[in-house]
């Protein structure tokens, strides 16, 4: 019986020592240097997580805030990859668009790929310049009816828009999805602008139903009528949750929430804290430094 | 008693009572009547194996002890969950107060502690409450050291932490007796190899949940795993085995039968579905079968529950939309006096469920 406790014993704490040992052999190997990438990132992109339980959780950590380019014509119903990329990254995308071959086509199960995050780059100014492009349009529309509260109104709504793209939207942006790491960094070369994450992507299908311009009842059937839209999103569970550890907890605390911002005045130009997150050889991130300026006006 | 579990000892200790009651009858009808010797030697045997048992096993030696017994599981069941709870939150609760290597110390320590602990609490109590409250919070801690490891070093989640779950639940549950880890176990073991089945070719791990198939394979193989393995010396441990086996076959096939969409077959939906109704009339038939055969009680109920949830949701597909309410509702009733009838005539055949014993 004393032998029969004794095994317990051991293949008990093998089994704890083994898997400890697994897990943080894995996490060393992914901080080997040289990193992955290595982004300078700010609040812009580094979210807070709010737990709800935050009372009865100690631990502080922060969300990646990434976004999709926004589409040229804006009719693309959420589907922020191409069927010809789906096609590249594995799913079955049918050559003749039917509704069967369509509910074929969403009942696919979702695929892990590698997304390729950029960080204040050309992406990011395509956004800006947009938002100008919007601005500048509102504010000479508003200026050929200058009577006019809507457009006085959308004038306004244009210009904050432009300001919170400017200084408060997060600079990253997905430029770039695949499964093939090498090829994808050969591609983006720049560590320092861009990150590869691991994502998981889902086969998405929009539809547009189009108008009849004829006389009297629409005859189409409705196979004729619809027009659908194959293609897929990407999202990133491993990014919802940056553990920040102990020694930035203080230096963190002491910034204003963002609820608190509206009543101070903080410079434009800079940012409330400024993370150094690396990425490593299992594409898994980290903390490298976390700074926050001194010179606060309030 | 080297293949005697607690059960067996209970069940020994509870002839002992029935046939000492029939006996006070028996010399009272005078049919029998035992001399004054051999009745001392008959109590001084009963005695010696009641003794024996007792050491060894704690059984319930009358039916207040039993009452008893019954209030001490329940309160180490939910000693067991509301410690764990509380080791859950205690972590939550101090975990930011730690440096990154105070915090991976922590967690190694409390898995080594606690199933040090558990160990120690097994070779103390004899009945078994407080290690199966212990064996929990020791698993728990186990859990919670993988999960804030992951969490710590931003670890991608993966579906790869279910298999050292499984064999840590199994660890404790054959270390403790504990069924309901033996049953966390089988379905983290389960989940690990229906995820290793949907995760083929690029598949995102979480996709076998989307695909019920991937269960049925696994669910088989547990099924059958006790035919294999003995498990005589651990009381209930086969059935747990088989019910969780039955489980991971019928709910897929359940599912399935409703919701052809999710499986890996390309037809149409319909057809998918038709084909795992029948499927399932058929296997919860054959269950039910091979239950009466090989004497499996929780079988034959397992098999039966889903024969009728098969034949109660078709009843409802065919007839919900069609029937007057009333009318459904009898032809229901009139289905499980037909059920009745067919069961009784069953047990007075086969003595299913003990009508025979």
């Amino acid at each position: 019986m004393k032998g029969f406790r004794l095994r317990y014993l051991i293949v008990g704490l093998a089994l704890i020592g083994l898997v400890n040992a697994i897990i943080l052999a894995s996490v060393a190997w992914n901080r080997q240097p040289p990193a992955q990438s290595q982004l300078l990132l700010s609040e812009r992109e580094l979210g807070s997580t709010h737990t709800y339980w935050r009372k009865d959780n100690s631990s502080l950590a922060l969300r990646l805030d990434y976004r999709w380019p926004s589409q040229a014509d804006n009719q693309q119903y959420g589907l922020s990859i191409s069927a010809e990329k789906m096609a590249a990254l594995g799913f079955q995308v049918p050559a003749q668009v039917s509704e069967a071959a369509v509910s074929r086509y969403r009942r696919q199960l979702d695929r892990e790929a590698l997304l390729v995050l950029e960080l204040d780059g050309p992406a990011y100014q395509r956004e800006v310049a947009l938002q100008r492009a919007a601005h500048a349009e509102a504010l000479r529309l508003q200026a050929s009816v200058p009577d006019s509260k809507e457009l006085q109104d959308a004038a306004k709504n244009a210009g904050n828009a432009l300001e919170y793209e400017q200084q408060r939207a997060s600079r990253l942006l997905v430029v770039d999805v695949g499964a093939d790491q090498q090829a994808l960094r050969a591609r983006y070369p720049d560590r320092q602008r861009y990150a590869i994450v691991r994502g998981i992507v889902e086969a998405r299908v929009g539809s547009v139903v189009s108008e009849w311009t004829g006389e009297g009842q629409d005859p189409r059937p409705q196979s004729q009528r619809v027009t659908w839209l194959l293609g897929g999103s990407a999202s990133t569970p491993g990014l919802y949750s940056l553990d920040l550890p102990r020694r930035w907890h203080a230096a963190f605390d002491s910034l204003p929430q963002q609820d608190e911002l509206s009543g101070m005045d903080y410079p434009a130009d800079q940012p409330r804290f400024t993370a150094n997150v690396a990425f490593g050889r299992r594409l898994e991130p980290w903390f490298v430094e976390v700074s926050v300026p001194t010179t606060k006006v309030q | 008693m080297p293949s005697l579990n607690r059960s067996d000892a209970q069940q020994r200790a509870d002839d002992i009572g029935v046939f000492n009651r029939e006996l006070a009858r028996l010399e009272a009808e005078q049919v029998l009547c035992l001399s004054d010797s051999q009745r001392a030697n008959l109590q001084e045997y009963q005695q010696q194996l009641l003794d024996r048992y007792r050491a060894a096993f704690d059984i319930d030696h009358d039916t207040q002890t039993r009452q008893l017994s019954l209030g001490m599981r329940i309160a180490s069941f939910l000693g067991a969950l509301t410690l764990a709870a509380s080791v859950f939150f205690l972590f939550y609760q101090f975990w930011g107060f730690f440096s990154t290597a105070g915090q991976v110390a922590v967690l190694l320590t409390a898995s080594i502690a606690s199933f040090g602990l558990t160990l120690w609490v097994r070779h103390r109590d004899g009945a078994g409450y407080f290690s199966k409250l212990a064996a929990l919070v020791a698993f728990t801690c186990f859990v919670l050291n993988i999960v804030m490891l992951g969490q710590v070093f931003n670890i991608t989640p993966s579906a790869n932490a279910l298999l050292p779950w499984a064999l840590y639940a199994l660890l404790l549950a054959y270390a403790c007796g504990t069924r309901l880890l033996l049953a966390v176990g089988l379905s983290c073991l389960l989940a690990f190899f229906a995820m290793r089945i949907g995760s083929w070719d690029g598949i995102y791990w979480l996709g076998f949940a989307q695909r019920p198939e991937s269960f049925i394979a696994p669910a088989l193989l547990i099924f059958v795993l006790p035919l294999w393995l003995d498990q005589r010396r651990f009381d209930g441990f086969a059935l747990i085995y088989r019910v969780s086996g039955l489980l991971g076959v019928f709910l897929p096939v359940l599912l399935l039968a409703h919701w052809g969409d999710g499986s890996y077959f390309d037809f149409p939906p319909e057809y998918i579905e038709s084909a795992y109704q029948f499927a399932g009339f058929i296997l919860a038939a054959l269950v039910i079968w091979l239950g009466v055969r090989r004497e499996w009680p929780d079988t034959v109920t397992t098999g039966l529950t889903f024969f009728v949830l098969f034949l109660y949701s078709k009843l409802f597909d065919w007839w919900w939309q069609s029937m007057p309410k009333y009318l459904f509702f009898l032809m229901l009733g009139l289905c499980a006096v037909l059920i009745l009838l067919v069961l009784r005539r069953l047990r007075s055949r086969h003595g299913l469920l003990g009508g025979a014993q």
